[in-house]
């Protein structure tokens, strides 16, 4: 039979373990916070300039608009409805289908290797 | 439950359900397989709470019941039995049974029988069926563009919809698509729409034989299979399937028909020579003629492929497993390969009546 002690011992290292991991997710919710954060300054960031850029042409403002979409796909982020805003791996069908079919407004724009 | 009956009919019911067994799981139980003998008939069941499979196989049955086995143990077992007659015995009171073969016998201790988490099939909202060659191949077809990364479960599965007479299964991670149409008879509905995860039918394209008809029925949240003997259930993936025909590119500027088997070896020699985890291949059209390549520190590869070539001459690259992928399942001697724009993706489809596409899109390389 396992004495006390050990059966403490164990205990022990098995918290210590588990609080490694309580710390990992508490690292890993306050990176996703961060990102969360810097994401929507961005958004803001890009919906001021568009409206503040100029009240009158719609032109321009879809013009900027689709840039800063292109910005933030080449900045390795989904653009697209299903996982906007979310760091991306690789180019995404969706999300090339979505600035293609805004594309016309500023067509010639291209978008960076990534 | 006390029974006899022929090695290779148990063993082959054992390897149908043992795909089912998880490998890591919580309940010991779980890694077990039931064992029900009713009738002129065994009854195996595993499940991982998330896919079940239930298998039958003749057996001479002197007394019904149930029980318990560990799987691992009892396929190994089995597996290394001389070619006799297996008498099987189970121990209501010590959950144990007692396997004999000639003049030899074994004991396994088991798990209580009752403790069996037992399938649970509603009523099904739709029903129908169709060839197991034909689900088979276009499920095949599919599969593969499926995502593996379970935070985004939707990805992991395959849209099964229903427009009238036509079935659509569709699959995709992000990076391809794979589509396929199925016509069946009669009318079975319209936008209907369920997602079946991919393992679930990893594991039933391997089950399915070619002659089977298979039966489905869905309900709000599961989904199950039905052939002779055996018979599959699964959880259905909640959630929204993206609006998938978005990506579907229209006009191409460039299509190329090319041998489907000359394209395939093509490519996985010129993915030799690649880097490891990024196998790029690259291609150029030119007159009637693809060239593709690779280049490394390693080395280089360079293949000349006769096509036959209708619009722009054009130059990219693929993935070159992702290519094969979709290459090994096309079930197409020659297969057409469209492409619309640099950054669209291409569009690889079959040259027969099968209606069946792939989208996978071309890696941008620096200065693109």
């Amino acid at each position: 039979m396992q004495s006390i002690y050990k059966l403490a011992r164990d205990m022990e290292a098995k918290l210590h373990a588990l609080l490694f991991e309580v710390k990992e997710l508490k690292n890993k919710a306050q990176n996703l916070d961060e990102e969360n954060a810097r994401l929507r300054k961005e958004l803001a960031d890009i919906y001021r300039e568009g409206f503040a850029g100029d009240a009158g042409s719609v032109d321009v403002t879809t013009h900027k608009g689709f840039i800063n979409l292109l910005g933030l796909y080449d900045q390795d982020f989904h653009i697209c409805n299903l996982y906007f805003g979310r760091k991306r791996a690789g180019d995404c069908l969706f999300c090339l289908a979505f600035l293609k079919k805004e594309q016309e407004p500023a067509a010639g724009q291209e978008i960076r290797g990534g | 439950m006390k029974f006899t009956c022929i090695k290779e009919e148990i063993l082959n019911a054992l390897l149908v359900v043992q795909r089912a067994v998880p490998s890591k799981n919580p309940l010991p139980i779980l890694t077990g397989i039931k064992f029900k003998a009713e009738g002129d008939k065994v009854f195996l069941t595993a499940t991982d709470l998330e896919i079940g499979i239930r298998c039958s196989f003749p057996a001479e049955v002197i007394e019904d019941g149930e029980s318990v086995i560990p799987a691992k143990l009892i396929i190994e077992l089995i597996r290394s039995l001389p070619d006799l007659p297996v008498f099987i015995e189970s121990d209501p009171f010590t959950n144990s049974v007692e396997i004999k073969y000639g003049q030899s016998k074994a004991k396994i201790n088991g798990y209580p029988a009752d403790e069996f988490p037992d399938f649970v099939l509603t009523s099904g909202d739709l029903h129908f069926n169709m060839p197991g060659d034909v689900l088979a191949e276009a499920l095949r077809q599919v599969i593969f563009a499926t995502a593996a990364d379970e935070n985004r479960p939707v990805f992991t599965g395959v849209l099964l919809e229903i427009e009238e007479s036509c079935i659509h299964l569709v699959a995709t991670d992000t990076h391809r698509l794979a589509w396929r149409k199925i016509l069946m008879e009669t009318s079975l509905g319209s936008n209907i729409k369920f997602i079946i995860p991919g393992k679930t039918l990893n594991e039933l394209v391997k089950i399915i034989g070619p002659e089977q008809k298979v039966d489905l029925t869905f309900t709000e949240n599961q989904v199950l299979f039905n052939t002779d003997n055996t018979l599959v259930i699964s959880r259905l993936i909640g959630g929204e399937f993206p609006k998938y025909k978005m990506v579907v590119p229209g006009e191409c500027i460039s299509k190329i028909r090319i041998n489907t088997s000359e394209l395939q070896d093509a490519t996985k020699r010129a993915a030799l020579l690649t880097n490891e985890g990024a196998p790029i291949v690259k291609m150029q059209i030119t007159d009637d003629t693809l060239i593709v390549t690779s280049h490394t520190e390693a080395g280089h590869v360079h293949e000349e492929l006769k096509t036959s070539r209708d619009g722009e001459q054009l130059q990219f690259a693929f993935n070159a497993r992702y290519l094969n992928d979709i290459l090994k399942v096309i079930g197409s001697e020659e297969s057409y390969i469209e492409f619309t724009g640099p950054l669209s993706p291409g569009i690889i489809k079959p040259v027969s009546d099968v209606e069946y596409i792939s989208l996978l899109l071309p890696v941008r390389l620096r200065g693109d």
